[in-house]
């Protein structure tokens, strides 16, 4: 400046601060926007990363001084950029490497609320985020491996001693040290079972007072750096063993109380809902009264009452949207699902007045196809052009503009093998995969056409690239209602079009209710004779249809022609499968004579005969021929609760007299833990015949004790892991885990 | 005296901004994708039309200059109305853009180019005159700003080679500063090749991505910090004729 100007350059240099000031704090916040990096640094005895993190700042720290009393703008661009250009090339090492950056440790990102013990000591719930270094300080390493209170396929320890089925079991305490291993192209190098044991970290995960159980090589899913960390991801598929015997408690205090569930038990279930629910919801699709006590739950939780005016909708909608954002994600079935469902149901202008204020971005995909919200067209129209989840919600409407966009969408998917460099490669192969994601999703029978031939000819074009999604793709569709034009069409497709598999097809084909399912299912059973096996238990879990001439052809053409010679699969795939002529030949079957009875009984598992043939309860009662000791072994099954009709002979067994019969029914009333079934067994402890007397006091104790432990759970006093009873404990011998029991022997 | 320095001003202006200005039309018109915040290239369009218009307005040429500062205006009033006027230039370019949009002019277009956009998200689409008037605005302050400041701390005249130069640190700004705010800034992705990074770069820099409110402070920052700032260069501008 000349020095005769009035010009103040204070003024100027403080204006040149203010515009400059993203490139004069850059580095500064670049390295302290992360609080703790600089500690971690230090801690982790990073002592380049640290050395250069000081010079970048220094620099920095000088160029604003030069700024600010020199006005020296040139210098600060070039200062900054060379920061920028040192920062951005040093991350860009590490990214490639990991090198010298703290690393850090990501648990269950995508399921929140599991509580993480690493040796006992408690870190906190997931979603966790913690240092090397910080968990080194919290934790330290134990010299011996623990005792296993149990383990997750134990058989392969009983019948095959060999290291390589070690990885397949599930622990208790599962051995890993994230932090001791080379990762390779974001993922660790295989780690051994003898090298996890020797690591000194042992994992446990509980959720609710559930232990999950993990397998050791499931523990990693992925590493990547990023800007200031190494980040190793976690996220197991756990296995909660108590959750069957913690499910069957409660589903026996909800029978005894008649389903109608307690205050205790609406309240235990609201609050242990992250995990306990889809186990409900799953037991509430067998059994209507537990589906109504779930809505009790949901209704009290919300507040949801029959005449709820608009402000009192806004304020369940905003306890689910509290709720959704304290879990971190919607889940469907969740207690908040059931929620949206009851608010779509009867006040779907809520959503639409507050779908983008209110609601989360995870819960907006399942409203909108809840309820797909006229008013919210135009503005899912605009959001889709970047495709994703709202391409999906705008063309699930059948709206001329929604197909419109759905198809110029899929035109504009380049389906080809990308042949250019690898970051355009991995840029390629995201953007098919989003668009196979958006097909997969789309339930719009107006676009399917075009949504099948862009994922056969994307699938094509890319052999062994897509099948999976192919699959998923496949999956979606069976797993919605379809009209028989639809379901004609889509079995066509699999049988004729899809390059997949003849048993796969065969899986899909099975369960899909077309007319056209027979020949196709018949055909490929013709070529491949072995899978029938497949079919028939696949039949047994998705009854269909359209499959009785199958079934009843498969019958007729088995060996020996009657139900005590038929495979049990068949006769189990026959019963189930509910058309008038599968009934009417039934029926033939069952009125040939009476050991027919008892065979096809012992096939009803589900201890509803009347859907099969059209013969009450009591009908077949008395049809039995005065066999009833028959009949009750047959309708007798290993898993109560879960055929919820049993309680419906409770009213026949009441009835009997007879010491014998009375001995037969007892284990089935064992199974049946309604009100009812207690007064019975009452009255019989109270009969004359020893064992009458006898089996049914050790059967109404049972009742009792379950009664007894159910009300324990609900009071908080045990956990649904103290249900685990007769599990084999392992424990270290030196050299391997053994059964405790074979420990104290060798002692 | 007012008018007269305007109509000036416009013959110096209009050739740059005329281009500009159909640029911007024909790509409200013929692009096909719902136009956004987030429209990289709308922004740098916006971008380059601020520096180009404070560079010019702003540059009197030899002889020019000390006629305008002898004329009888104060300097107060003389950069006011240039600045005034250079705002007016890029006002007029979102006032372009909305009746484009909003008479339909963009719909029909588009209807008959079969997009399956139009004409539904015509009103929603107006979201973008914000994220042009904010870089518009803001490499016009900072242009602006560094020009004067040039012409006060420098001995020779600011030239073309100056603009480069501004540009530059304007991208640097830029680049930085969206990276800074948006938190995931160029240097945060695996620049796995020159087309892809220069694709980042671009697309960081000229798209609103990161919290919306930090940019806007920037903004109003350089906006007043920068107008006072030139305001006060433009009182101590030593004038040679």
């Amino acid at each position: 400046m000349r020095n005769d100007n009035r010009a103040n350059r204070w003024v100027l240099n403080a204006a040149a601060f203010v515009i400059f000031l993203p490139v004069l704090l850059h580095p500064e916040l670049n390295l302290f926007t992360k609080p703790g990096y600089i500690k971690s640094l230090i801690e982790g005895g990073h002592w380049m990363g640290l050395s250069f993190a000081v010079v970048i700042i220094t620099l920095n720290l000088t160029t604003i001084i030069l700024v600010l009393w020199k006005g020296r703008l040139r210098l600060a661009v070039l200062t900054a950029f060379f920061s920028f250009c040192v920062l951005a090339g040093s991350f860009w090492v590490r990214l490639e490497t990991g090198a010298d950056l703290p690393r850090q440790l990501a648990l269950f990102e995508s399921l929140a609320g599991i509580d993480v013990y690493c040796n006992d000591v408690y870190l906190g719930k997931t979603p966790l985020q913690i240092s090397e270094a910080e968990l080194h300080e919290k934790v330290k390493p134990w010299d011996t491996p623990p005792r296993q209170k149990m383990v997750i396929g134990e058989n392969l320890i009983e019948k095959v001693k060999s290291k390589r089925y070690e990885s397949e079991l599930g622990w208790f305490y599962i051995p890993y040290d994230y932090f001791d291993q080379p990762y390779e192209f974001s993922r660790p190098r295989s780690y051994s079972y003898d090298n996890a044991v020797k690591s000194g970290y042992w994992w446990r995960f509980e959720r609710d007072g559930c232990t999950g159980f993990a397998k050791i090589q499931d523990m990693v899913w992925f590493a990547h750096s990023t800007r200031q960390y190494f980040s190793i991801w976690s996220s197991p598929a756990l296995q909660f063993p108590s959750m069957d015997p913690y499910l069957k408690h409660l589903l026996h205090d909800l029978a005894r109380l008649n389903y109608q569930p307690s205050a205790e038990w609406i309240r235990h279930v609201s609050e242990s809902s992250g995990l306990l629910f889809q186990h409900l919801y799953e037991a509430g699709q067998h059994d209507s009264r537990v589906m109504r006590a779930l809505e009790t739950v949901v209704r009290a939780e919300f507040g949801i009452h029959e005449e709820m005016s608009a402000h009192e909708w806004e304020e369940v909608l905003d306890k689910v949207t509290l709720r959704v954002r304290q879990r971190y994600t919607f889940r469907t079935p969740s207690l908040e699902s059931m929620a949206m469902d009851l608010i779509v149901q009867r006040n779907t202008k809520l959503i639409e007045t507050h779908f983008f204020e209110r609601l989360s971005p995870s819960t907006w995909e399942y409203a909108a196809l809840k309820s797909q919200p006229p008013a919210l067209f135009k503005r899912f129209v605009y959001e889709s052009r970047n495709g994703g989840q709202f391409l999906v919600m705008t063309g699930n409407y059948s709206r001329p503009a929604a197909l419109r966009l759905v198809r110029r969408y899929l035109r504009n998917v380049n389906i080809d093998q990308p042949v250019e460099n690898f970051s355009d490669t991995a840029n390629h192969s995201l953007r098919r995969s989003e668009a196979l994601s958006v097909a997969v999703q789309l339930q719009n029978p107006l676009v399917e056409p075009e949504l099948r031939d862009f994922v056969l000819n994307l699938v094509k074009a890319n052999p062994n690239e897509f099948d999976h999604e192919l699959r998923m793709f496949i999956d979606a569709r069976l797993k919605r209602p379809l009209t028989d034009g639809e379901a004609d069409s889509l079995a066509e497709w699999v049988a004729e079009a899809v390059p997949l598999p003849a048993d796969e097809k065969l899986q899909f084909l099975v369960r899909l209710n077309s007319a056209r399912t027979h020949r196709y299912v018949r055909d490929i059973l013709r070529r491949h004779p072995s899978y029938q096996e497949a079919v028939l238990q696949t039949l047994i879990n998705n009854p269909n249809p359209a499959l009785d001439r199958f079934l009843i052809e498969t019958y007729q053409t088995a060996p020996g022609v009657t139900p005590i010679d038929a495979p049990p699969n068949l006769l189990r795939a026959m019963v189930l499968c509910d058309t008038p002529p599968m009934k009417a030949f039934l029926e033939e079957v069952w009125n040939a004579n009476d050991k027919n009875k008892i065979s096809l009984l012992s096939a009803m598992k589900h201890g509803e005969p009347n859907h099969v043939m059209n013969a009450s309860l009591e009908e077949v009662w008395n049809a039995n021929g005065g066999n009833e000791i028959s009949l009750l072994s047959a309708i007798k099954h290993d898993e109560p609760n879960h055929y919820p009709q049993l309680h419906r002979w409770t009213a026949f067994i009441s009835q009997i007299e007879d010491a014998d019969t009375r001995l037969a029914a007892i284990p089935v009333l064992d199974q049946i833990d309604t009100p009812g079934t207690s007064v019975i067994l009452q009255d019989w402890a109270l009969s004359s015949d020893a064992s009458v007397k006898r089996e049914a006091g050790r059967a109404l104790a049972n009742y009792r004790e379950r009664s007894r432990r159910a009300r324990e759970l609900l009071a908080g006093n045990i956990k649904p892991d103290d249900l685990l009873v007769g599990q084999t404990a392992y424990v270290w011998n030196g050299k391997d885990y053994v059964p405790e029991m074979e420990t104290a022997e060798d002692k | 005296m007012c008018i007269e320095l305007l109509k000036m001003d416009a013959r110096k202006v209009l050739p740059y901004y005329a281009p500009i200005l159909l640029l911007t039309v024909g790509y409200v018109l013929f692009q096909e994708t719902p136009l956004a915040s987030a429209d990289w290239k709308l922004n740098t369009i916006a971008c380059l039309q601020g520096m180009v218009i404070a560079w010019v307005l702003f540059n009197d040429a030899a002889g020019v200059g000390a006629f305008v500062f002898s004329r009888p205006l104060s300097r107060v009033r003389l950069f006011l109305t240039r600045w005034g006027f250079g705002i007016s230039f890029q006002l007029l370019t979102i006032a372009v853009v909305f009746l484009t949009v909003a008479i339909g002019l963009r719909s029909g277009i588009q209807e008959l180019m079969n997009s399956p956009y139009q004409p539904m998200v015509k009103w929603y689409e107006l979201s973008v005159l914000g994220s042009i008037a904010l870089y518009s605005i803001l490499s016009y302050e900072i242009v602006m700003f560094l020009k004067l400041r040039h012409r006060v701390v420098s001995v020779r005249p600011p030239t073309w080679r100056d603009f480069i130069w501004i540009v530059l640190i304007c991208v640097l700004i830029g680049m930085i500063s969206t990276g800074l705010l948006s938190n995931i800034g160029p240097i945060g992705y695996q620049m796995m090749s020159w087309a892809l990074m220069t694709k980042l770069v671009l697309a960081h820099f000229f798209t609103i991505s990161g919290p919306i409110h930090n940019q806007l402070i920037y903004v109003v920052l350089v906006t007043i910090v920068g107008t006072l700032a030139s305001l006060h260069c433009y009182q101590n501008l030593e004038i040679e004729s």
